[in-house]
């Protein structure tokens, strides 16, 4: 055990000193103004984390494995290296955040402006993610699997080489976005729009679409083996 | 057969040609079966006025008969002891029961055959023998199929062969289960007039009845168990039932039942579950240790022990096994979504291959078999993830019945309805829990009706 405790913690930030690697499981550090900490690295498993303002922190490869996320502010926090299972990240405050090469599996996430946020090298596993403003945010390479997409904006993205296998997208839009080799396979779509979005070499093989607009995108190379698309608008 | 007489024309034959025989023979008809040294033998010794047989036809043969085509062993005392899927095998399975569904066919007439056609002297055939036809066998919930041909189960059950006949039983009826019988897997109903013995299994999808106590035992049935002793399970016996469960006592067993439990006189240190109500009868009837839970309501005299406290936990809300099913069936799903990513994987190299021409015709088809199988996987997918939804709804399902306590509530006693939790500190008496506004309260006890009907039923 480090010997942190919830006001040794809060010292030690005020006065500028890291926090990295430490052992905090189960500190209670709800409410706490802990905006612009070095975390990096330390085990938070279950700590209370509630309305937590952790802006801007540094909580790269932290453990959270348990921990209480309710109305957390994560503005701008890099949360690369992570893991999430489990959890609704709902009441949370994402904005602009970096998680690079995380894992997130069986979250929901709704409700969240996450534009320009970074999620480069993720991985999303049977998640629920529902309006959202992905727009211009970082997606690439990242591996959304069966996970439910409702009413999501994902305009002007960087999409390349993303793998949205198996899941399940309604009214979504990737308006102006980049899906050179993305895959869509086995996904499901409804309401969805690709309107002048770059599509080079897309995997739509086994796709079950109904409305798909693609009107003015570049296509080059599309696989649409055994696709069924309705009411697709060009 | 047939015969020649050759007659001279004069006193005396100079000589007898065997062309002249051969178009006697043909002005005859007789062309099959000649005996060509017949014929030499005549020209040679110039036999004349005499009947000789010079041609013998090709008798028919005989059919053999018909007979019965058993679909079972009619030995059914020997055991059949099979290796499962690691090689292991359990002597305990020794498969004495034979069973059947309402519609198997359990034995069928082969035909009798048609012997060999014969020939005459003519070149004409002779038909074979028909043997004699087979006779199916009768008895008890068996039936001839519509052709006549098959006998078939009239109803599910155990196929028995005695005295020549035939029988589908519902019931399967032994003194003990022991090593003389092995584990019991029966599709009818199963009554033991005896023991089950320690570390044995009985499986039925019927009713099992128990004439007396069992010990460390696994019972399944899809229909209600009924024992007339007491379940001492040493942590090991488990009970499961579509029904419901009837027993003197439970004692260190895991006890789940889809209806409700019945239990005379104690439950101790055991994990109980019913979907209907819990009752234990007995006026001075306890549940002490363990954990009972009921989706209806529980009734009990005591519940604890007064001098020695232990945790009891009474729970009104979701089988505690949901959760753990659903966790599996979470985890099933990731590990399947494994499975189609090394199919999307596989086919991306073939895809490679595919577009530079290299893909032999192997490897289309598994190509196309690729692409099947991620269909197939992504129905799968598709369920599991409607079967986690319906565990969630039963796990968030909000429960409302009470706990009734016709005598103490002794210290240690845990109180659970829906997600409130009641810790009892001190004894509480004649008293009933129920869950209001989110918080378990507690009222003076009654004897509803419904309960009254099941202390009264036999």
């Amino acid at each position: 055990m480090s010997g942190y405790d919830r006001q040794r913690l809060v010292e030690a930030i005020e006065t500028g000193q890291p926090v990295e690697g430490e052992d905090l499981r189960g500190l209670d550090l709800s409410g706490l103004d802990l905006g612009g900490a070095n975390l990096r690295g330390s085990d938070l498993r279950n700590a209370n984390l509630s309305e937590t303002n952790l802006e801007e922190s540094h909580l790269e490869r932290v453990n959270l494995e348990g921990a209480v996320l309710h109305k957390t502010n994560f503005t701008g926090a890099h949360l690369s290296g992570i893991t999430l299972k489990d959890v609704d990240l709902s009441s949370c405050i994402m904005t602009r955040v970096t998680a690079l090469d995380s894992q997130f599996l069986r979250i929901t996430l709704s409700g969240q402006d996450l534009s320009r946020s970074k999620l480069t090298g993720s991985t999303i596993i049977y998640s629920r993610l529902k309006d959202l403003n992905l727009s211009e945010a970082g997606l690439q390479k990242m591996k959304v699997l069966f996970t439910t997409l409702e009413s999501c904006t994902l305009d002007k993205c960087a999409l390349n080489e993303s793998d949205f296998a198996l899941s399940r997208f309604t009214k979504i839009t990737m308006n102006d976005s980049d899906l050179t080799l993305v895959s869509f396979m086995a996904a499901s779509m409804q309401d969805i729009q690709m309107r002048n979005a770059i599509l080079d070499r897309v995997d739509f093989t086994l796709i079950n679409a109904e409305g798909l607009d693609i009107t003015g995108a570049k296509q080059h190379g599309l696989v649409m083996e055994r696709a069924k698309v309705r009411n697709l608008t060009r | 057969m047939a015969s020649i007489r050759v007659v001279p024309l004069g006193d005396e034959v100079s000589s007898i040609s065997i062309s002249d025989l051969h178009e006697a023979l043909q002005d005859a008809g007789v062309i099959h079966g000649i005996r060509t040294e017949i014929l030499h033998q005549i020209a040679e010794e110039k036999s004349v006025n005499k009947w000789v047989t010079i041609a013998r036809g090709d008798q028919p043969g005989e059919g053999k008969d018909g007979y019965v085509l058993y679909r079972f062993s009619k030995d059914g005392r020997r055991a059949k002891l099979t290796e499962d899927g690691s090689g292991r095998v359990n002597i305990k399975d020794m498969n004495l029961i034979q069973n059947v569904a309402k519609g198997d066919i359990l034995c069928e007439l082969v035909p009798p055959e048609v012997g060999k056609s014969g020939l005459t002297v003519k070149g004409e055939e002779i038909l074979g023998k028909i043997g004699a036809p087979g006779m199916l066998p009768s008895g008890k919930n068996v039936e001839p199929s519509p052709d006549g041909n098959k006998l078939v189960a009239a109803i599910d059950g155990m196929v028995v062969w005695e005295d020549s006949g035939v029988s589908v039983d519902p019931v399967y009826i032994v003194d003990k289960v022991d090593s003389s019988t092995g584990n019991v897997r029966f599709n009818g109903f199963v009554v033991v007039n005896g023991e089950v013995g320690d570390g044995y299994e009985i499986h039925a999808q019927k009713d099992v009845t128990i004439s007396m106590s069992v010990g460390r035992v696994i019972i399944t049935s899809g229909g209600d168990i009924r024992i007339a002793g007491g379940i001492l399970g040493q942590e090991k016996a488990q009970l499961s039932a579509q029904g419901s469960i009837r027993a003197k006592f439970i004692q260190d067993a895991h006890v789940k039942a889809a209806k409700e439990i019945m239990v005379d006189d104690y439950i101790r240190n055991s994990e109980v579950y019913a979907a209907g109500p819990v009752v234990v009868k007995s006026p001075q009837g306890w549940i002490s240790g363990g954990s009972v839970s009921s989706e209806a309501w529980i009734y009990c005299h005591t519940i604890g022990h007064v001098a020695n406290p232990v945790d009891t936990k009474l729970t009104i809300g979701h089988n505690p096994a949901l959760l753990h099913d659903r966790e599996a069936c979470k985890q099933d799903l990731v590990n399947k979504i494994g499975d189609f990513l090394k199919l999307q994987a596989s086919l991306g190299k073939l895809r490679t291959m595919k577009a530079m021409g290299q893909l032999s015709r192997q490897q289309e088809e598994l190509y196309e078999k690729i692409l099947s199988a991620l269909e197939t996987v992504r129905h799968s997918l598709y369920a599991m993830d409607a079967r986690i939804h319906e565990l969630t709804d039963k796990i968030n399902m909000v429960f409302s019945g009470n706990i009734y306590i016709d005598g103490v509530a002794n210290e240690g006693t845990w109180i659970m309805i829906g997600n409130a939790v009641r810790e009892i500190r001190k004894p509480r008496v004649k008293t009933q829990f129920s869950l209001r506004d989110s918080e378990i309260v507690e009222a003076e006890f009654v004897l509803l009706p419904e309960i009254k009907e099941r202390l009264e039923s036999e």
